[in-house]
């Protein structure tokens, strides 16, 4: 309303840039000729980059990651989606108490959830697989999908489920015709989100996972740990690439 | 025969708050039948009753004799346009109307001729494939509309569906809706909280105030014979004098304000007695005049406090005796020159025009 | 109740032992001009496919002390206009003065000017004196000014008892009042009003109409209101501008736009009209007799030059058609019968032509009623055709 704000501009601008400022750090160091993590020294090399395409560990660390990520991801949206739907729908007295619980695993220290799942796999018989990876990562990102579906339904009106009810459809039918496609978005942005964050999660990883199943971040954590491999700041170049690619592909969809 | 849609004794509560209490009420069939009253007032609550929403407290909604209460909304066949239409924002023109012929596995060429025999009747014809956001109000109502009748409900609700719209286009819709009750031949019964609404397009109107029914009756007979201070107060405007000195005599209330003499018909005598008395009267039945009027009773003198120009008519604002506050509408001429504020006038009215209110 | 007019000092308390009624004294500005534009344009998105024009060379001058509105249908321009008086928006060009200096540049603080917003925009997490000190101390005035200010405002809206409650308890009309008080506190020149009776219901809306202007005549400040309710601009207002479109359209006093329209839009958008097609045949005088197809001829004055074969229209106010019967004039079909309580409107058909007549019931005198499918005789009364040329 006020036009321009230049104030505004300056505080944005300027947090903007604290924020990225680490992020842009990492860029010599992937360019470095040396076979450790160091500043280039007037010698410039692209043969980390070359590194990451090792079949049997970078690359097959990216692959387990993605099946990881896909598969958790979509199982942590559809949860999310059935218990929103569910709260939205009934509205019961406990639905505050219900989304609490649900959000749980946000509060309690990663760790501790790590130390709960270690033990809940070894029972299974699940440590160490694929399926006992997913399952891990499906209870720590389910919360962020919870949060992003509530956050579409608050938003749908609500006489909209009871037109589809008066006009003849069924509670199945309209919640097929008529609230998912309204809350597309937020389904999309529930996926994403779980995407990214099964992507690098590494806390619960690195105690259920670790001999068979490596993923991307935990190979990432043993490099740093081991040997200091340049190869790490590649593959975050390569991430941060990516990631200003997605968003300035949204932008311009929007 | 049984009435088409009975309501018996209907309860509903919200924890401690009463949002209808023991409403018994008969809509027949083909009626235009209008729920008015305050926000809050309980007529909400008994169209989402009807619609089947929420279910009653304690209580029936019958249909041509049968409970329907157990009936889920889905199987009531029931149409309703909702106070913000919710039109489904993902379909088009077309499939929003088509919705419910859809959902009860109509046959597709059928879907098509019935929801172009509508697009045609509510006047929507080139904008069948527009998305509801492209739609201005007026349109997103019709859409509203068309999608409510199309699978030819035995009822259909109309939920304060005009309140969003301005007042140049709702007159507009006002007669749209009439025109489309009477080409229909469906029952509608509407929700409002606007008086002028409710009068211009009802042929009965059930007037609610704290989750009871306080009147239901044809507009006219609202209009002129209130049976209380609420109805009086709620439908138009109405001056409330307080009488002194009452007594009846033959059929009519003789009394007094200040030191004026009143009088008024009062069909029933038991109703007020020992109970103080209010006399209702209508602006527009009250007459201005300069010089006294030749008449022994029902005449005031008034001090007017302002004037507000209205266009057609013109509204006049003043102080009579006993603190009585006057309103009256005249047309603009009516004087000759209009009146200043804190000139004395008089005014009178016959007596026919007044009103006894128990107080 | 005539005051006596001061000095032109803004301040007029300074010096005075006059004592004040309720609130604040008036601030006059003998024959000043409060608020002046000059072919102001405003253009949203210049230069792209998506500019919108919402202000065409509009010119205004409003009076010191009156209460002017801006009336219009929504996206006529009325708002982005107030906008620009109160520094929200920057004019395309033209210029625009309040009180006489050129306010074009100057950010909304630093104009004499306060906003009353559609949806008051109280802080919520104030109480109402608090509401009500703010703009005072962001002025710097001390503390017991502020103070006394603050009382007297609450004093003059009625809101004494609330001072210490916060805005989400109120009610509507208790909110509306208090934002008032806050934009009347500073005591500026010029009051904004962006359609503040919007959000209450009808019959607050009728009585806050009462308190507004009677807020106006006894602080004396310049109010500029803001509506698409032309009831409600003509029961307040000392003169009203009509806008459509981004373009002024005419302006007057309530009377004059209801009863000599410039224009067929003036005449549709304030109150209702009949609105006919005619041809002129003959100009005598002032007179012209007019010609209305499957009717026959009427006589009206004519205020501008017009020919003979000119086509012209007619405006005629639904409460000033005569409908009557037994006098061997009936052509007119009753369509359709509406009941309004204190009037009926009858809609009817002559030949081609569609009108409506309005009938107020009541009175002494007996009037007659009419049902869908009578034929009656339609009159004017005299007086009652306006000619309208656009």
């Amino acid at each position: 309303m006020f036009g321009k704000s230049r104030l505004g501009g300056f505080l944005a601008g300027a947090s903007g840039l604290f924020l990225l400022l680490p992020l842009v750090a990492v860029i010599p160091f992937s360019f470095t000729a040396k076979r450790f993590l160091s500043m280039p020294d007037g010698e410039y090399s692209l043969r980390h980059y070359v590194a990451i395409f090792d079949p049997d560990t970078w690359l097959a660390s990216i692959g387990t990651s993605t099946l990881v990520a896909l598969l958790s991801s979509v199982i942590a949206t559809a949860l999310a989606a059935a218990f929103g739907i569910g709260i939205w729908l009934r509205r019961p007295a406990s639905g505050r108490f219900l989304i609490g619980l649900v959000l749980l695993p946000i509060i309690v220290p990663p760790v501790t959830s790590a130390v709960a799942l270690y033990f809940l796999l070894a029972q299974i018989g699940l440590l160490d697989t694929v399926p006992g990876l997913v399952l891990s990562h499906v209870v720590m990102i389910v919360p962020f999908a919870v949060i992003a579906i509530l956050g579409a339904l608050s938003r749908l009106d609500r006489n909209l489920e009871l037109a589809a009810r008066n006009l003849g459809a069924s509670q199945m039918q309209s919640i097929i015709m008529v609230i998912l496609p309204n809350i597309r978005f937020g389904l999309f942005a529930a996926w994403f989100v779980s995407l990214v964050m099964s992507w690098e999660e590494s806390s619960v990883t690195l105690f259920v996972s670790g001999v068979n199943v490596i993923t991307l971040p935990k190979r990432i954590w043993d490099n740093l740990r081991l040997d200091l491999d340049p190869a790490v700041a590649a593959i975050s170049v390569i991430m941060i690439l990516a990631t200003t690619l997605v968003i300035l592909l949204r932008k311009s969809e929007t | 025969m049984p009435a088409h849609i009975s309501i018996r004794k209907a309860c509903k509560s919200f924890g401690s708050f009463e949002a209808l209490r023991n409403v018994s009420l008969d809509i027949e069939k083909g009626e235009f039948l209008t729920f008015l009253g305050p926000s809050g007032s309980g007529k909400s609550t008994l169209l989402n009753a009807i619609a089947g929403f929420e279910p009653l407290s304690s209580g029936a909604i019958l249909k041509n004799g049968e409970d329907i209460g157990a009936t889920p909304a889905d199987r009531r066949n029931f149409g309703m346009v909702f106070q913000g239409y919710a039109l489904f924002p993902h379909l088009t023109v077309v499939e929003n109307i088509g919705f419910s012929l859809r959902v009860r596995k109509v046959a597709r060429t059928e879907v098509e001729g019935r929801v172009a025999r509508m697009v045609d009747l509510v006047g929507l014809r080139g904008h069948e494939h527009k998305r509801p956001s492209a739609l201005s109000g007026g349109q997103q109502q019709r859409v509203a509309l068309a999608r409510a009748l199309v699978f030819e409900p035995e009822l259909l609700l109309l939920d304060e569906p005009l309140s969003a719209l301005d007042k140049n286009l709702r007159e507009q819709l006002q007669d749209e809706l009439v025109d489309i009750h009477r080409k229909t031949g469906t029952t509608f019964l509407f929700v409002t909280h606007d008086q002028m609404e409710a009068m211009a397009m009802s042929d009965r109107i059930a007037i609610f105030d704290r989750g009871r029914i306080v009147q239901l009756d044809r507009p006219n007979v609202l209009y002129d014979e209130p049976n209380s201070r609420f109805v009086a107060e709620f439908l138009g405007t109405m001056n409330t004098l307080p009488v002194s000195r009452q007594r009846a005599v033959a059929g009519e209330l003789h009394a007094h304000v200040g030191e004026f003499g009143v009088r008024a018909m009062l069909p029933d005598a038991e109703q007020l007695a020992g109970k103080p008395a209010v006399l209702a009267i209508r602006p527009e039945k009250l007459t201005l005049c300069r010089e006294r009027p030749k008449a022994d009773y029902n005449l005031l003198p008034m001090t007017i406090d302002g004037v507000i120009f209205q266009g057609g008519t013109t509204i006049v604002k003043g102080s009579a005796p006993e603190g009585a506050s006057l309103t009256l509408t005249t047309a603009r001429d009516a004087l000759g020159n209009p009146p200043s504020r804190g000139e004395q006038l008089w005014v009178r009215w016959g007596h026919l025009d007044g009103r006894v209110l128990a107080g | 109740m005539q005051r006596a007019i001061k000095h032109p000092d803004p301040r007029p308390r300074a010096e005075s032992n006059i004592v004040p009624m309720a609130g604040s004294d008036p601030v006059r500005h003998p024959n000043s001009v409060a608020a002046e534009v000059r072919n102001l344009r405003k253009t949203y998105n210049a230069g792209t496919p998506h500019a919108h024009e919402a202000l065409k060379d509009v010119d205004l001058s409003i009076r010191a002390n009156e209460f002017f509105t801006l009336l219009g249908p929504s996206g006529c321009g009325k708002t982005t206009l107030l906008r620009i008086l109160g520094g929200f928006e920057m004019l395309t060009s033209g210029t625009c003065r309040i009180f006489g200096e050129d306010v074009s540049r100057l950010p909304p603080e630093a104009r004499p000017v306060n906003t009353v917003f559609q949806q008051y925009a109280l802080f919520p997490h104030m109480t109402v004196r608090r509401n009500i000190a703010f703009g005072l101390e962001m002025l710097g005035k001390p503390r017991a000014e502020v103070e006394s200010t603050v009382e007297r405002m609450l004093d003059l809206v009625h809101m004494t008892d609330y001072a210490d409650r916060r805005p989400d308890t109120m009610s509507g009309g208790q909110r509306q009042r208090v934002a008032l008080a806050r934009a009347l506190a500073p005591q500026p020149k010029l009051l904004l009003l962006d359609e503040p009776l919007s959000a209450l219901d009808l019959k607050l809306r009728q009585k806050m109409r009462l308190e507004l202007k009677s807020l106006q005549r006894e602080t004396g400040i310049t109010f500029i209101f803001v509506t698409h309710d032309q009831e409600e601009a003509l029961a307040m207002s000392d003169r009203v501008a009509v806008i459509s479109n981004g373009h002024l359209q005419q302006v007057g006093t309530p009377e004059d736009i209801y009863e000599q329209p410039q224009s067929r839009f003036v005449a549709d958008f304030i109150g209702e009209s009949n609105l006919i097609e005619a041809k002129v045949a003959g100009v005598t005088g002032g007179e012209a007799s007019l010609d209305i197809e499957g009717f026959g001829k009427v006589h009206a004055p004519v205020a501008e030059r017009v020919e003979d074969g000119q086509k012209v229209w007619l405006s005629i106010r639904p409460e000033r058609l005569v409908l009557g019967s037994g006098d061997g004039q009936e052509r007119a079909k009753v369509t359709d019968r509406t009941y309004l309580g204190n009037a009926v409107e009858y809609h009817l058909h002559v030949g081609e032509h569609a009108l409506t007549a309005r009938s107020p019931r009541g009175g002494l005198r007996g009037r007659q009623d009419f049902a869908p499918g009578d034929v009656v005789s339609v009159g004017f009364e005299p007086g009652s055709i306006k000619v309208l040329l656009s």
